[in-house]
């Protein structure tokens, strides 16, 4: 049963929620960052949170299918944004605090297009589906 | 409308040209060619195999242990599968009482 290439049909839809998962897993990265935008570090002069970036790879889903899956994450090398607060317990010896490098403009632009690609993939399920149950009309006179 | 002769021709192209084959085979040893029985189980155990995945994976998300795609994928594939098994049989059905009417 598993070395046999399954079925066109449900080759999409595994591939499909492939991809449905690797945007799940994007939208788990994306959220981590917008939880911690503000997450400095403990100690005075240590480094914030680090902005990630969620990997993807193309990935053998079933047998002869080649969905899509989440390699990972990777850091965000930009600098960190400087706030003067001289009282944070985060301050440097010069009183400044460094901040997450996290732009909520571009988390949230980001949010969106993990939106828009899980809706092309659900529409892409719709339609198998679709495409399979016209095809089984043909039987039901 | 579809005729039930051409459900019945349909049929003998999934199983690989049953019906061409089916008299001499029936004829030299009973049972040892392609049973019809024996694709229905065949079909029915595909069927209870992915219908029991899907239940599997429900279960699991109610533990919290599943992914709602997965759930709702497995329960996809199981509702198509039990379309088409329903579908087929609809028309083998229908097949066969267009043969019992036959008038002899």
């Amino acid at each position: 049963m598993a070395d046999i290439t399954p079925p066109n049909s449900s080759q999409t839809l595994a591939i499909a929620a492939s991809a449905l998962h690797a945007q799940q897993s994007r939208m788990r990265v994306i959220a981590e960052n917008i939880a911690n935008a503000d997450s400095t570090a403990t100690t005075a002069g240590g480094d914030p949170y680090r902005r990630q970036i969620p990997v993807f790879e193309p990935t053998t889903v079933v047998r002869g299918a080649t969905g899509v899956k989440m390699k990972g994450v990777t850091a965000d090398t930009s600098a960190f944004k400087q706030e003067f607060n001289p009282n944070h317990p985060a301050a440097d010896a010069k009183g400044y605090v460094k901040l997450p490098n996290v732009d909520a403009l571009v988390e949230a632009l980001d949010m969106k297009t993990a939106q828009r690609a899980y809706d092309a993939n659900l529409n892409v399920i719709e339609t198998q589906r679709a495409m399979a149950s016209r095809t089984l009309d043909i039987l039901r006179r | 409308m579809m005729s039930a002769l051409a459900a019945a021709k349909a049929y003998s192209q999934v199983q690989g040209g049953f019906a061409a084959k089916a008299m001499p085979t029936i004829a030299e040893a009973p049972g040892t060619g392609p049973d019809f029985a024996q694709l229905v189980k065949g079909a029915m155990n595909d069927i209870s195999a992915t219908g029991r995945h899907a239940e599997q994976q429900m279960v699991a998300h109610a533990n919290g242990r599943a992914e709602m795609v997965d759930v709702v994928t497995a329960i996809a594939s199981a509702q198509s599968s039990l379309e088409t098994a329903m579908a087929v049989r609809d028309q083998v059905i229908a097949a066969y009482q267009e043969i019992m009417r036959m008038p002899i």
